[in-house]
């Protein structure tokens, strides 16, 4: 007697579990509709939006260009890099300039560089501007600067980020 | 019309120590089975096969045992939880019948009220033992009874739609039969006792029928006098033998009244039972309406019939929702298809060369904004050399951009008497306020003084400072 009303609870329950499944994928699928939907609505403003500003988008991606150091390969790029610092240390007369990478280090396509140099106040200032102006690569992070008297020579550690792209030697720029 | 008619339920009746398994014949009338004898029946002799087909097929529905198989008794009880009831009365019984566990899983209660006013609780219960081992029997059979009554509970529901006052006082039923006269003894419009009288067999003159009867009529009244405290104020009889109701009336020197309408209303129906005896006066129909008389079923079978209603329910409206869900499902599954179709096209090369497009200029923008943000070091550095008055140089600055864009430094003040200290300084903070616009505004406190790096000479007194703020 016991195991009929057992067994009928369980058609129940089974009847009622079925149907609330059927139910979720149900209210899965009206999601997946849905979505779908929304995807293609989105796609249509993305294509519009390209469409409208393509001139826009083109030219900021040109400019994006300036912020990556194109190489063939990291260490040619870091060598190159590192020539770049030291001459543009040299062209404003800063001494015992030393370069120096930290590849590993790198982090989502950038490598810590240091330069260590000496001189001027003055032309470390310059040198700071020439770097952010034509070098955007290589962002300044980080400038320590020491003046152990006054009058005497400022020592500096500059810290930077080197940001590159690995490029095939057609496409580099 | 018969093809419309509402199959009639199967009854088991058991009489006289015998068993009869009673079904609706071909042309609606009761249809009786050999009479098993009971005794043989619970020693295990009998085969299931000499239960007709038609009736194993359909089920037991309806039981009737003997009065004296049922017991009843009641009194006050201030609760009305059923749970509370069943479990007193479960209790009760145990402590009652000891010897009989069963007796535990076969009783029904009802609360009435007295004519006092009174609330009273009537519970009725099965003490006999062939009762239970002819139910586990049945069991093994397949044929436990869903509903178990008795004669009289029969006729209680008969005679309270029969008689307008049967709520009231003590009523006395005679329900004669050939040979044999049931007794029924009812208070308040409640069963209490029954008797069942032999009668002498009739040659010719029934007057030694009547004789006996009234005598034992007579006994029963006292025995209800003594049982009820009261006593009867009306005789109903029901006359299917030979003593007349008239006769008896005379008999007894008081009314005994003949309860008009069920000769009539048996003929007119075809559904007789056929069975001379207990059940003469009912026909098929009025067994297979159980919620109408007092009955009751083994409490497991009860609390599946409680439950079926529910259950059935349960099903139904699960099946129900299991269709309609399931259709909803293959339409959304159909209409899902073309979307999903044009979902999958709309990520070919055109569109993912358009996301890697906003994608890229997304981060370009998000680069712009990050190098827009980051202030110079350059111009960090000129003015603060600005910020300088005369009498403070700088021994070590560092100038950090990102993370956490911040100036710290390491300098030197000089001051001629020590009250002077304090302008210099005041002039070195408002000057890096007006030349680092933007920051939060700095004040002398901002500014770490280390007084045991002081040292004196050439006329001045010097002092090594320290501070550090965010840069805008």
């Amino acid at each position: 007697m016991k195991d009929r009303i057992n067994k009928r609870w369980i058609v129940v329950g089974l009847i009622w579990a079925v149907a609330l499944s059927i139910d979720y994928w149900n209210i899965g699928e009206m999601y997946r509709i849905t979505e779908a939907r929304e995807r293609k609505i989105f796609l249509k403003m993305d294509e519009q939006f390209l469409k409208a500003h393509s001139q826009e988008i083109s030219d900021s991606l040109r400019e994006r260009e300036a912020f990556f150091h194109s190489a063939e390969a990291l260490n040619l790029g870091l060598l190159t890099v590192e020539n770049e610092l030291s001459a543009l240390a040299a062209e404003y007369e800063l001494t015992g300039v030393k370069v120096q990478s930290q590849p590993d280090q790198a982090d989502d396509g950038t490598i810590p560089v240091s330069l260590s140099c000496e001189g001027s106040l003055r032309k470390m200032v310059e040198c700071l501007e020439a770097l952010r102006r034509d070098y955007a690569y290589v962002p300044v992070t980080k400038v320590t600067i020491v003046i152990e008297d006054r009058g005497a020579p400022a020592k500096s550690e500059i810290s930077l980020n080197y940001r590159y792209k690995i490029v095939g030697p057609e496409t580099q720029t | 019309m018969r093809l419309f008619r509402k199959p009639v339920t199967p009854i088991t009746l058991i009489s006289d120590d015998e068993i009869y398994f009673i079904i609706q014949g071909d042309s609606g009338e009761g249809k009786i089975s050999e009479p098993v004898p009971l005794d043989t029946l619970l020693r295990g002799e009998v085969d299931p096969s000499v239960i007709p087909k038609p009736f194993r097929e359909r089920g037991n529905r309806v039981m009737v045992v003997p009065d004296y198989w049922l017991g009843n008794t009641s009194f006050p009880f201030q609760s009305k939880r059923k749970s509370l009831i069943e479990a007193f009365l479960s209790r009760k019984l145990g402590e009652e019948f000891p010897e009989l566990p069963e007796v535990k899983d076969f009783f029904g209660h009802f609360f009435y009220q007295t004519d006092q006013g009174e609330t009273m609780l009537y519970a009725y219960f099965l003490q006999e033992q062939a009762f239970f081992e002819l139910y586990d029997v049945l069991v093994e059979w397949d044929l436990s009874p869903r509903r178990i009554t008795t004669p009289a509970f029969l006729w209680e529901y008969r005679l309270k739609n029969e008689v307008s006052d049967f709520q009231q006082g003590g009523k006395a039923f005679l329900h004669n039969v050939s040979n044999e006269c049931f007794l029924y003894f009812f208070f308040e419009g409640h069963y209490l006792f029954s008797r069942q009288i032999r009668l002498p067999e009739v040659q010719s003159d029934p007057s030694d029928q009547l004789d006996t009867l009234a005598y034992e009529t007579n006994q029963s009244l006292y025995l209800f006098s003594q049982k009820a405290k009261a006593e009867i104020d009306r005789i109903y009889m029901a006359s299917f033998g030979y003593v007349e109701a008239s006769d008896l009336a005379e008999k007894l020197g008081r009314e005994v009244e003949e309860v008009s309408g069920l000769e009539e209303g048996l003929t007119q129906d075809s559904m007789t039972i056929g069975l001379p005896g207990l059940l003469s006066g009912f026909c098929l129909p009025d067994l297979s309406r159980t919620h109408r008389f007092l009955s009751l079923s083994h409490k497991l079978l009860e609390k599946e019939q409680q439950w079926k209603p529910v259950q059935k329910m349960g099903i139904a409206v699960g099946l129900i929702l299991l269709l309609l869900l399931s259709a909803e499902g293959l339409l959304l599954w159909k209409w899902s298809r073309p979307v999903r179709v044009e979902a999958t096209q709309g990520r070919g090369a055109g569109n993912t060369e358009a996301v890697r497009a906003l994608r890229q200029y997304n981060e370009a923008l998000d680069l712009f904004l990050k190098e827009g943000q980051r202030p110079s070091a350059g111009k960090t550095i000129i003015n603060l050399a600005r910020a300088l008055p005369e009498d403070v140089w700088i021994k070590e600055m560092v100038v950090e951009t990102e993370p956490n864009p911040s100036l710290v430094l390491t300098g030197t003040v000089r001051a001629s008497k020590p009250g002077q200290f304090r302008q210099t300084l005041s002039a070195f903070i408002d000057n890096l306020n007006n030349y680092f616009q933007g920051t939060q505004s700095l004040g002398l406190q901002d500014i770490d003084l280390d007084t045991e790096e002081c040292k004196t000479g050439d006329g001045y007194h010097t002092c090594v400072i320290a501070m550090k703020f965010e840069l805008p």
